[in-house]
Protein backbone atom coordinates (compact mmCIF):
# COMPACT_ATOMS: atom_id res chain seq x y z
CA UNK A 1 0.00 0.00 0.00
CA UNK A 2 1.35 3.43 -0.79
CA UNK A 3 2.02 6.03 1.88
CA UNK A 4 -0.88 8.30 1.04
CA UNK A 5 -3.37 5.47 1.39
CA UNK A 6 -1.98 4.54 4.80
CA UNK A 7 -2.21 8.11 6.05
CA UNK A 8 -5.78 8.35 4.79
CA UNK A 9 -6.66 5.07 6.49
CA UNK A 10 -5.21 6.34 9.79
CA UNK A 11 -7.08 9.64 9.54
CA UNK A 12 -10.40 7.97 8.80
CA UNK A 13 -9.91 5.34 11.52
CA UNK A 14 -9.57 7.95 14.25
CA UNK A 15 -12.08 10.47 12.85
CA UNK A 16 -15.15 9.20 14.76
CA UNK A 17 -13.20 9.53 18.01
CA UNK A 18 -12.01 13.02 17.07
CA UNK A 19 -15.59 14.10 16.50
CA UNK A 20 -16.76 12.43 19.69
CA UNK A 21 -14.08 14.15 21.75
CA UNK A 22 -14.54 17.54 20.13
CA UNK A 23 -17.11 18.80 22.68
CA UNK A 24 -15.01 17.46 25.55
CA UNK A 25 -11.92 19.40 24.53
CA UNK A 26 -14.11 22.39 23.66
CA UNK A 27 -15.45 22.44 27.23
CA UNK A 28 -11.92 22.13 28.64
CA UNK A 29 -10.97 25.18 26.56
CA UNK A 30 -14.01 27.24 27.61
CA UNK A 31 -13.61 26.40 31.31
CA UNK A 32 -9.87 26.97 31.41
CA UNK A 33 -10.36 30.52 30.16
CA UNK A 34 -13.09 31.18 32.70
CA UNK A 35 -10.65 29.99 35.39
CA UNK A 36 -8.02 32.53 34.45
CA UNK A 37 -5.97 31.08 31.59
CA UNK A 38 -5.48 33.16 28.47
CA UNK A 39 -6.57 31.70 25.13
CA UNK A 40 -2.94 31.01 24.24
CA UNK A 41 -2.13 29.45 27.59
CA UNK A 42 -5.15 27.19 27.29
CA UNK A 43 -4.22 26.10 23.77
CA UNK A 44 -0.58 25.48 24.69
CA UNK A 45 -1.72 23.52 27.73
CA UNK A 46 -3.82 21.14 25.61
CA UNK A 47 -1.06 20.98 23.03
CA UNK A 48 1.58 19.84 25.52
CA UNK A 49 -0.34 17.88 28.15
CA UNK A 50 -2.93 16.14 25.93
CA UNK A 51 -4.74 14.23 28.70
CA UNK A 52 -8.45 15.11 28.74
CA UNK A 53 -9.68 13.69 32.03
CA UNK A 54 -6.60 14.96 33.87
CA UNK A 55 -7.06 18.44 32.39
CA UNK A 56 -10.72 18.48 33.38
CA UNK A 57 -9.73 17.42 36.88
CA UNK A 58 -6.98 19.99 37.12
CA UNK A 59 -9.45 22.75 36.20
CA UNK A 60 -11.78 21.50 38.86
CA UNK A 61 -8.97 21.66 41.40
CA UNK A 62 -7.81 25.09 40.24
CA UNK A 63 -11.32 26.31 40.93
CA UNK A 64 -11.20 25.08 44.51
CA UNK A 65 -7.71 26.51 45.01
CA UNK A 66 -5.81 23.25 45.29
CA UNK A 67 -2.03 23.45 45.50
CA UNK A 68 0.11 22.72 42.45
CA UNK A 69 1.70 19.61 43.95
CA UNK A 70 -1.65 17.95 44.60
CA UNK A 71 -2.87 18.79 41.07
CA UNK A 72 0.19 17.12 39.57
CA UNK A 73 -0.09 14.14 41.90
CA UNK A 74 -3.77 13.71 41.01
CA UNK A 75 -2.82 13.89 37.32
CA UNK A 76 -0.45 11.03 38.00
CA UNK A 77 -3.18 8.99 39.72
CA UNK A 78 -5.85 9.51 37.06
CA UNK A 79 -3.41 8.76 34.24
CA UNK A 80 -2.06 5.60 35.88
CA UNK A 81 -4.37 3.60 33.65
CA UNK A 82 -2.14 4.50 30.73
CA UNK A 83 0.51 2.18 32.17
CA UNK A 84 -1.67 -0.55 30.69
CA UNK A 85 -1.41 0.93 27.22
CA UNK A 86 2.31 1.38 27.61
CA UNK A 87 2.73 -2.25 28.64
CA UNK A 88 0.59 -3.46 25.77
CA UNK A 89 2.45 -1.35 23.17
CA UNK A 90 5.95 -2.04 24.52
CA UNK A 91 6.41 -5.43 22.89
CA UNK A 92 5.03 -4.28 19.54
CA UNK A 93 7.37 -1.33 18.99
CA UNK A 94 10.53 -2.81 20.46
CA UNK A 95 12.61 -2.09 17.37
CA UNK A 96 11.71 1.63 17.19
CA UNK A 97 14.37 4.23 17.96
CA UNK A 98 14.45 5.95 21.34
CA UNK A 99 13.24 9.23 19.86
CA UNK A 100 10.41 7.49 18.04
CA UNK A 101 9.34 5.75 21.22
CA UNK A 102 9.31 9.06 23.10
CA UNK A 103 7.22 10.72 20.43
CA UNK A 104 4.78 7.80 20.31
CA UNK A 105 4.39 7.78 24.10
CA UNK A 106 3.74 11.49 24.34
CA UNK A 107 0.19 11.26 22.93
CA UNK A 108 -0.66 7.64 23.69
CA UNK A 109 -4.19 8.56 24.78
CA UNK A 110 -7.16 6.22 25.26
CA UNK A 111 -8.34 7.09 21.76
CA UNK A 112 -4.99 6.64 20.01
CA UNK A 113 -4.41 3.34 21.77
CA UNK A 114 -7.86 2.02 20.88
CA UNK A 115 -7.42 2.93 17.21
CA UNK A 116 -3.91 1.63 16.68
CA UNK A 117 -3.47 -1.37 18.97
CA UNK A 118 -4.55 -3.94 16.40
CA UNK A 119 -2.52 -2.47 13.58
CA UNK A 120 0.68 -2.40 15.66
CA UNK A 121 0.51 -6.17 16.04
CA UNK A 122 1.35 -6.70 12.42
CA UNK A 123 4.94 -6.91 11.40
CA UNK A 124 4.94 -4.12 8.84
CA UNK A 125 7.18 -1.10 8.71
CA UNK A 126 4.16 0.93 7.60
CA UNK A 127 2.58 0.56 11.00
CA UNK A 128 4.51 3.56 12.35
CA UNK A 129 3.17 5.74 9.57
CA UNK A 130 -0.32 4.56 10.49
CA UNK A 131 0.30 5.27 14.18
CA UNK A 132 1.59 8.78 13.56
CA UNK A 133 -1.24 9.69 11.20
CA UNK A 134 -3.74 8.57 13.84
CA UNK A 135 -1.90 10.34 16.65
CA UNK A 136 -1.34 13.63 14.86
CA UNK A 137 -4.91 13.75 13.53
CA UNK A 138 -6.27 13.19 17.00
CA UNK A 139 -3.89 15.72 18.48
CA UNK A 140 -4.78 18.32 15.84
CA UNK A 141 -8.48 17.99 16.47
CA UNK A 142 -7.98 18.00 20.22
CA UNK A 143 -6.01 21.26 20.15
CA UNK A 144 -8.35 22.88 17.62
CA UNK A 145 -11.42 22.08 19.74
CA UNK A 146 -9.68 23.46 22.81
CA UNK A 147 -8.72 26.64 20.97
CA UNK A 148 -12.28 27.23 19.72
CA UNK A 149 -13.61 26.56 23.22
CA UNK A 150 -11.14 29.03 24.69
CA UNK A 151 -12.19 31.72 22.19
CA UNK A 152 -15.88 31.22 22.92
CA UNK A 153 -15.14 31.06 26.65
CA UNK A 154 -13.25 34.33 26.57
CA UNK A 155 -16.14 36.08 24.81
CA UNK A 156 -18.53 34.96 27.56
CA UNK A 157 -16.71 35.70 30.79
CA UNK A 158 -19.76 34.76 32.91
CA UNK A 159 -19.81 31.24 31.54
CA UNK A 160 -19.96 29.76 35.03
CA UNK A 161 -23.30 31.46 35.58
CA UNK A 162 -24.85 29.41 32.80
CA UNK A 163 -24.03 26.23 34.64
CA UNK A 164 -21.16 25.37 32.34
CA UNK A 165 -19.07 24.36 35.35
CA UNK A 166 -21.59 21.58 35.78
CA UNK A 167 -20.68 20.50 32.24
CA UNK A 168 -17.50 19.12 33.78
CA UNK A 169 -19.38 16.90 36.22
CA UNK A 170 -21.75 15.81 33.45
CA UNK A 171 -18.77 14.91 31.24
CA UNK A 172 -17.25 12.86 34.06
CA UNK A 173 -20.53 10.99 34.48
CA UNK A 174 -20.63 10.29 30.73
CA UNK A 175 -17.07 8.95 30.88
CA UNK A 176 -17.40 6.78 33.94
CA UNK A 177 -20.86 5.20 33.64
CA UNK A 178 -20.04 3.04 30.57
CA UNK A 179 -16.90 1.82 32.37
CA UNK A 180 -18.79 0.45 35.37
CA UNK A 181 -19.52 -2.99 33.99
CA UNK A 182 -18.89 -5.43 36.82
CA UNK A 183 -19.84 -5.79 40.45
CA UNK A 184 -16.25 -5.08 41.44
CA UNK A 185 -16.33 -1.76 39.54
CA UNK A 186 -19.59 -0.78 41.22
CA UNK A 187 -18.13 -1.48 44.65
CA UNK A 188 -14.97 0.48 43.79
CA UNK A 189 -17.09 3.44 42.64
CA UNK A 190 -19.34 3.38 45.72
CA UNK A 191 -16.50 3.06 48.23
CA UNK A 192 -14.58 5.87 46.52
CA UNK A 193 -17.63 8.18 46.47
CA UNK A 194 -18.59 7.64 50.09
CA UNK A 195 -15.03 7.97 51.36
CA UNK A 196 -14.53 10.99 49.12
CA UNK A 197 -17.35 12.75 50.97
CA UNK A 198 -16.10 11.62 54.40
CA UNK A 199 -12.48 12.55 53.68
CA UNK A 200 -13.00 16.16 52.57
CA UNK A 201 -11.58 17.06 55.99
CA UNK A 202 -8.11 16.00 54.82
CA UNK A 203 -5.79 18.89 53.93
CA UNK A 204 -4.56 19.79 50.40
CA UNK A 205 -7.53 18.03 48.73
CA UNK A 206 -5.82 14.74 49.47
CA UNK A 207 -9.27 13.32 50.26
CA UNK A 208 -9.90 12.47 46.61
CA UNK A 209 -6.57 10.66 46.27
CA UNK A 210 -7.07 8.61 49.45
CA UNK A 211 -10.70 7.90 48.55
CA UNK A 212 -9.64 6.67 45.10
CA UNK A 213 -7.06 4.39 46.64
CA UNK A 214 -9.70 2.94 48.99
CA UNK A 215 -12.01 2.43 46.01
CA UNK A 216 -9.32 0.58 44.06
CA UNK A 217 -8.58 -1.63 47.08
CA UNK A 218 -12.29 -2.38 47.49
CA UNK A 219 -12.48 -3.36 43.82
CA UNK A 220 -9.47 -5.60 44.26
CA UNK A 221 -11.05 -7.24 47.32
CA UNK A 222 -14.25 -8.03 45.40
CA UNK A 223 -12.17 -9.37 42.51
CA UNK A 224 -10.23 -11.67 44.84
CA UNK A 225 -13.42 -12.87 46.55
CA UNK A 226 -15.04 -13.65 43.19
CA UNK A 227 -11.99 -15.61 42.07
CA UNK A 228 -11.94 -17.61 45.30
CA UNK A 229 -15.62 -18.43 44.83
CA UNK A 230 -14.99 -19.45 41.23
CA UNK A 231 -12.08 -21.66 42.25
CA UNK A 232 -14.16 -23.28 44.99
CA UNK A 233 -16.95 -24.02 42.49
CA UNK A 234 -14.49 -25.49 40.01
CA UNK A 235 -13.02 -27.74 42.66
CA UNK A 236 -16.45 -28.94 43.76
CA UNK A 237 -17.53 -29.77 40.18
CA UNK A 238 -14.25 -31.61 39.69
CA UNK A 239 -14.94 -33.55 42.88
CA UNK A 240 -18.46 -34.38 41.70
CA UNK A 241 -17.14 -35.56 38.34
CA UNK A 242 -14.53 -37.65 40.10
CA UNK A 243 -17.21 -39.16 42.34
CA UNK A 244 -19.35 -40.01 39.31
CA UNK A 245 -16.45 -41.79 37.69
CA UNK A 246 -15.81 -43.72 40.85
CA UNK A 247 -19.55 -44.60 40.95
CA UNK A 248 -19.38 -46.04 37.43
CA UNK A 249 -16.66 -48.39 38.41
CA UNK B 1 -2.84 33.07 35.28
CA UNK B 2 0.79 34.11 35.71
CA UNK B 3 3.21 32.66 33.20
CA UNK B 4 5.43 31.04 35.81
CA UNK B 5 2.49 29.26 37.47
CA UNK B 6 1.21 28.20 34.05
CA UNK B 7 4.61 26.80 33.09
CA UNK B 8 4.93 24.85 36.32
CA UNK B 9 1.41 23.43 35.92
CA UNK B 10 1.87 22.50 32.26
CA UNK B 11 5.33 21.00 32.55
CA UNK B 12 4.45 19.16 35.76
CA UNK B 13 1.31 17.60 34.30
CA UNK B 14 3.01 16.82 30.99
CA UNK B 15 5.98 15.22 32.73
CA UNK B 16 3.99 12.79 34.91
CA UNK B 17 1.68 11.94 32.01
CA UNK B 18 4.61 11.29 29.69
CA UNK B 19 6.45 9.18 32.26
CA UNK B 20 3.41 6.95 32.72
CA UNK B 21 2.88 6.50 28.99
CA UNK B 22 6.57 5.93 28.35
CA UNK B 23 7.11 3.60 31.33
CA UNK B 24 6.84 0.17 29.73
CA UNK B 25 7.64 1.33 26.22
CA UNK B 26 10.88 2.77 27.55
CA UNK B 27 12.02 -0.46 29.17
CA UNK B 28 10.78 -2.32 26.06
CA UNK B 29 9.35 -5.52 27.42
CA UNK B 30 12.16 -6.18 29.88
CA UNK B 31 9.54 -6.36 32.60
CA UNK B 32 6.08 -7.88 32.46
CA UNK B 33 3.14 -6.70 34.47
CA UNK B 34 1.23 -9.41 36.25
CA UNK B 35 -2.40 -10.02 35.32
CA UNK B 36 -3.34 -9.07 38.87
CA UNK B 37 -1.78 -5.60 38.56
CA UNK B 38 -3.37 -5.08 35.13
CA UNK B 39 -6.79 -6.02 36.46
CA UNK B 40 -6.41 -3.76 39.48
CA UNK B 41 -5.30 -0.73 37.43
CA UNK B 42 -8.63 -0.87 35.64
CA UNK B 43 -10.29 0.25 38.87
CA UNK B 44 -8.41 3.57 38.91
CA UNK B 45 -10.78 5.59 36.68
CA UNK B 46 -13.94 4.03 38.12
CA UNK B 47 -12.78 5.03 41.60
CA UNK B 48 -11.34 8.51 40.95
CA UNK B 49 -14.17 9.93 38.86
CA UNK B 50 -17.12 8.91 41.09
CA UNK B 51 -15.29 10.34 44.12
CA UNK B 52 -14.91 13.70 42.34
CA UNK B 53 -18.46 13.65 41.01
CA UNK B 54 -19.99 13.04 44.44
CA UNK B 55 -17.91 15.65 46.24
CA UNK B 56 -18.75 18.15 43.48
CA UNK B 57 -22.50 17.63 43.34
CA UNK B 58 -22.99 17.45 47.08
CA UNK B 59 -20.97 20.65 47.37
CA UNK B 60 -19.23 19.29 50.43
CA UNK B 61 -16.88 21.73 52.12
CA UNK B 62 -14.23 21.04 54.71
CA UNK B 63 -16.73 21.51 57.54
CA UNK B 64 -18.57 18.41 56.36
CA UNK B 65 -21.71 20.39 55.56
CA UNK B 66 -23.70 19.62 52.52
CA UNK B 67 -27.09 20.36 51.19
CA UNK B 68 -29.34 17.68 49.79
CA UNK B 69 -31.93 20.17 48.48
CA UNK B 70 -29.50 20.82 45.76
CA UNK B 71 -30.50 20.94 42.09
CA UNK B 72 -27.11 19.48 41.13
CA UNK B 73 -28.08 16.15 42.70
CA UNK B 74 -31.15 15.91 40.48
CA UNK B 75 -29.21 17.07 37.41
CA UNK B 76 -26.55 14.41 38.12
CA UNK B 77 -29.22 11.71 38.36
CA UNK B 78 -30.60 12.85 35.00
CA UNK B 79 -27.06 12.71 33.55
CA UNK B 80 -26.56 9.18 34.81
CA UNK B 81 -29.85 8.00 33.28
CA UNK B 82 -29.02 9.67 29.95
CA UNK B 83 -25.53 8.15 29.94
CA UNK B 84 -26.98 4.62 29.86
CA UNK B 85 -28.18 5.25 26.33
CA UNK B 86 -26.48 8.33 24.89
CA UNK B 87 -22.99 9.74 24.37
CA UNK B 88 -21.05 12.52 26.05
CA UNK B 89 -22.58 15.43 24.13
CA UNK B 90 -26.13 14.51 25.10
CA UNK B 91 -25.20 13.88 28.70
CA UNK B 92 -23.58 17.32 28.97
CA UNK B 93 -26.47 19.07 27.21
CA UNK B 94 -29.13 17.37 29.32
CA UNK B 95 -27.14 17.94 32.52
CA UNK B 96 -26.50 21.64 31.99
CA UNK B 97 -30.01 22.11 30.55
CA UNK B 98 -31.76 20.47 33.49
CA UNK B 99 -29.61 22.38 35.97
CA UNK B 100 -30.50 25.70 34.34
CA UNK B 101 -34.21 24.76 34.37
CA UNK B 102 -34.06 23.60 37.98
CA UNK B 103 -32.27 26.78 39.05
CA UNK B 104 -34.93 28.87 37.32
CA UNK B 105 -37.97 27.04 38.64
CA UNK B 106 -36.93 25.68 42.02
Amino acid sequence: MNKKAIILRGVSAVMPLCIGDFPFSFIVGALSVSLGMSVWQSTAWSCIVIAGSAQMLALNMLKTGTSLGVIIFTTFVINLRHVLYSASMAGKIREASFFKKCFMSWALTDEVYATTVKEMDENKSDKYLFYFSVMLTFWGFWVLANFLGAIIGSSFPDIQKYGLDFAMVAAFIAIVVPQIKSQACTVAALVASVSGVLLVVLPWSLGIVVASLLGVLAGLAVDLAEERKLNAENTSTELMLANKEVGHE
Amino acid sequence: MSNSYFLALTLGMAAVTFLIRFSFIGIAGKLDMSERVKKTLRFVPVAVLPAIITVQILGVNSHMEFDLHNPKVIAAIICTLISFRFGLVWVVISGVGSLVLLNTFM
